[in-house]
């Protein structure tokens, strides 16, 4: 208990209103650059719009899940976080401070503070390096463990911490010789040992076999409570998401759309684009009916995205408004934020769908059925 | 009335360490017009089920022992069947004696027996040589059904087994079925397309290669069956880097549907798609198959996949079986500890949230499995039976299967207990 040094008590509540806040994430916003072609001399080059414009805050103890399809940007504001890459415009206040414009002689120093789980154990681990070597590197590059039996001290609590036991027995071992649940947990031993304050795990379980699975997220859960390290949890399994988080923010094309406490969000999703997205998650239950997916076409380009609500291409509900006028956030009940223009409406079931628009069970209307 | 029986089938890979059990010992059997659930996690041999079917093993496959059986038909395989009982009653009572050996030596013992069988019956058939009259002829195609039966004419294994054990790769028997009566949906729809032609041109092509068709006609069904699975039928002249991963997995889809297969196997047919895209193309799969009443088996790790899409479910574990039976008695009635722990420890959005279960230890080595029933070291009800024999199937239900000895005993509302 009390690794995290900050002199507060591990389970106190904050009690004033910014107390807790570690991470506030103010209209982050990341812009890819993409190549340019030969031929298009004088164009501006094309931008990836990965981030436009995301807010939230997380406080101590607390896991935030971002969830959301492939491209809307959730890992790229993982990477963000974690100074991975430099966001375009923005803040980022990191228990005060705002990290967004480190220079780089500052980050080293400042990277214990925020850690990263990465998806795949098989690529994020060293082949050439023992657990040992792996846990132990970040205490070396931030020198914060000179002596070499204090860090093996250390890097053993870690992997104890991280549900390997006894340490001694995986200490010495290389990665090709561990499961994947056990490289997993290695990665997260790896991130626990340098006492961050933050973590932020990019997919950790989606790689991983269904009966490992919960016993690494489980794991994840018990440290949270066990240091009241907060995490950013990415993943883009609702199911997991909803068993991790205390917050769930869905994205949608480098935009937040819908952010909340977990069961409000999966039980009363307003957001259309919400809605869709949990009507469609496979329920392991053979009797569960299925309700509509209320949505239409595919996902348009972060090259162009859509003006105004960036959703209005698939909305059933779109009007004109939406395509004039971006939409603001809506809080519909306390700490459940949308971003739509008629979220409020939405919210008390006052808006009904048009009846042709809504996709049936059977998926898009085909020809000749 | 099965289209598919796949029987005692031992599968298994030559590496460097050895061999690798994939599949060793498998048995189910696929209806007309179903689809077939084949749930487990990665390395457990589901894939090698799948492809063993289709018949695209690698080369360093071999099929050491065991029967698939295609559109067999009934009276061949009852007389098969009654046949293969009785072999096996023998056998098991010779087995008892002589404290049997491994599972797949006594399969072959069984073969054994059927062969001997089967020449006594070619004996017969050739004294009817020369006769006439309608008793003869009654009797000749009596003993010609028997004799497919025996010989294995509709096993799509021994028509294209070699010496060596490994299957011929471009043998003409699995040739003329493949693609045109089993066809395979892959995992991998974004490299299944050859990025330098068109889509609509690989699926000609393939459509060419199994039917008479003309490129107008080849042409005109594509476009029917893109419209089938819900893309506009213009995209035939896009190349795949055109498509998105939905469309891509959907024109996969399309390609085996092409030549109206009586079975698809579809493997992790939505592994790498987003949910919504997912969800629509689970959708479609179903609509279609029940449309075109053909039968499929999906083989994934997803078990709420299954739930959704299929009626009967297979769960296998390191190679073998572990439970056989509908979606509602796998998912209500669970008989197999391994499944109780797989649902235990699944998330879902609906109901109360609950704390996830997980199963201990990790999934074995295929090279060296453990003895006995495979799923032992992990298990919370393993005794010391478990370690040594391994469990026989017991039919807990009305086609409800668990390879577990105490499948009586745990029947019915199993719960994880770790």
């Amino acid at each position: 208990m009390g690794r995290l040094n900050s002199g507060s008590n591990p389970g106190s509540v904050p009690t004033s209103d910014d107390g807790g806040v570690i991470l506030r994430v103010t209209d982050l916003v990341k812009h890819f650059k993409l190549k340019k072609g030969y031929f298009v001399f004088g164009k501006p080059s094309p931008v990836v719009r990965a981030v436009d414009g995301v807010s939230f805050t997380v406080k101590r103890g607390e896991i935030l899940g971002l969830v959301g399809e492939s491209g809307c940007g959730k890992t790229t504001t993982g990477r963000l976080v974690t100074r991975l890459e430099t966001s375009t415009a923005g803040r980022i206040d990191f228990m005060g401070r705002d990290i967004a414009g480190l220079e780089e002689w500052e980050l080293k120093a400042f990277r214990k503070n925020i850690q990263m789980i990465f998806q795949d154990p098989y690529e994020s681990l060293n082949p050439r390096f023992t657990v040992l070597k792996t846990v132990s590197e970040p205490l070396v590059v931030q020198g914060l463990v000179p002596d070499f039996e204090e860090r093996v001290d250390r890097v053993t609590r870690a992997l104890e911490d991280a549900g390997l036991r006894p340490a001694e027995d995986i200490i010495e071992r290389f990665p090709h010789e561990l499961s994947g649940g056990q490289r997993q947990r290695v990665a997260i031993a790896r991130a626990l040992v340098v006492e961050p304050k933050c973590i932020i795990a990019d997919e950790p379980v989606s790689m991983l076999d269904v009966s490992i699975r919960a016993g690494v997220m489980n794991l994840m859960l018990d440290l949270r409570d066990k240091y009241r390290i907060p995490y950013i949890f990415i993943t883009h399994d609702i199911a997991v998401a909803r068993y991790m988080s205390d917050r769930i923010g869905v994205m949608y094309l480098g935009k937040l759309v819908e952010e909340g406490p977990t069961d409000d969000v999966i039980f009363k999703p307003t957001h259309p684009y919400t809605r869709a997205l949990i009507a469609a998650v496979p329920v392991p239950d053979p009797d569960y009916q299925y309700k509509p997916v209320p949505i239409t076409g595919d996902l348009p380009s972060p090259i162009n995205p859509p003006s105004g609500c960036r959703f209005r291409t698939r909305c059933i509900y779109a009007t004109d408004l939406c395509k004039e006028e971006s939409p603001p956030y809506i809080e519909v009940e306390t700490g459940h934020r949308v971003l739509c223009h008629y979220a409020a409406d939405l919210f008390a079931g006052r808006l009904q769908p048009p009846p042709a628009a809504l996709i049936p069970p059977g998926g898009p209307p085909a020809g000749g059925s | 009335m099965p289209l598919l029986d796949v029987k005692d089938l031992y599968v298994h890979y030559k590496v460097k360490q050895g061999w690798v059990y994939a599949c060793d010992g498998v048995t189910t059997h696929l209806e007309r017009g179903e689809t077939l659930g084949l749930v487990g996690e990665s390395a457990c041999g589901k894939t090698t089920l799948g492809y063993s079917i289709s018949q695209l093993l690698p080369n360093n496959a071999f099929v050491r022992h065991g029967h698939v059986f295609f559109q067999e038909p009934e009276d061949v395989r009852v007389y098969r069947e009654k046949l293969e009982a009785w072999a096996e009653r023998k056998i098991r009572s010779q087995a008892m004696k002589a404290e049997a050996s491994g599972a797949m030596d006594r399969a072959r013992a069984v073969q054994k027996l059927l062969d001997g069988q089967r020449d006594r019956l070619e004996k017969d058939l050739a004294a009817l040589e020369g006769a006439t009259g309608p008793e003869a002829d009654r009797k000749r195609a009596a003993l010609s059904s028997q004799l497919a039966g025996l010989t294995h004419a509709y096993d799509l294994v021994a028509r294209s087994m070699s010496i060596d054990g490994r299957l011929r790769e471009y043998g003409p028997a699995i040739r003329s079925i493949r693609w045109k009566e089993i066809s395979m949906v892959f995992q991998g729809a974004m490299n299944a397309f050859n990025p330098v032609y068109t889509v609509g041109a690989q699926i000609i092509e393939a459509i060419q290669q199994h039917a008479d068709m003309d490129d107008e006609e080849a042409e005109a069904r594509v476009k029917e069956l893109f419209q089938l699975v819900g893309v506009p039928a213009d995209r035939i002249y896009n190349y795949p880097h055109e498509y998105s991963g939905g469309m891509r997995q959907r024109a996969m889809i399309a390609m085996a549907l092409a030549l109206n297969p009586s079975l698809v196997i579809a493997d992790e047919p939505t592994t790498a798609l987003d949910v919504i895209t997912q969800h629509r193309i689970l959708d479609q799969i179903r609509e279609i198959q029940k449309r075109l009443s053909m039968s499929m088996m999906i083989i994934t790790h997803d078990i709420s996949v299954v739930a959704k899409t299929a009626r009967r479910i297979n769960v296998m574990y390191a190679g073998r079986m572990a439970e056989q039976g509908t979606t509602k008695q796998v998912f209500q009635e669970t008989a197999h500890p391994y499944t109780a722990g797989l649902l235990a420890s699944f998330p879902a959005v609906t109901g109360a949230k609950r704390r996830l279960a997980s199963i201990p230890g990790n999934p074995p080595s295929l090279v060296s499995p453990p003895t006995g029933c495979r799923f032992h070291p992990r298990c919370p009800y393993a005794k010391d039976i478990c370690r040594r024999i391994d469990p026989p199937p017991i039919r807990v239900g009305d086609g409800h299967v668990s390879h577990c000895h105490f499948a009586e005993e745990l029947a019915g509302g199993l719960r994880w207990v770790v």
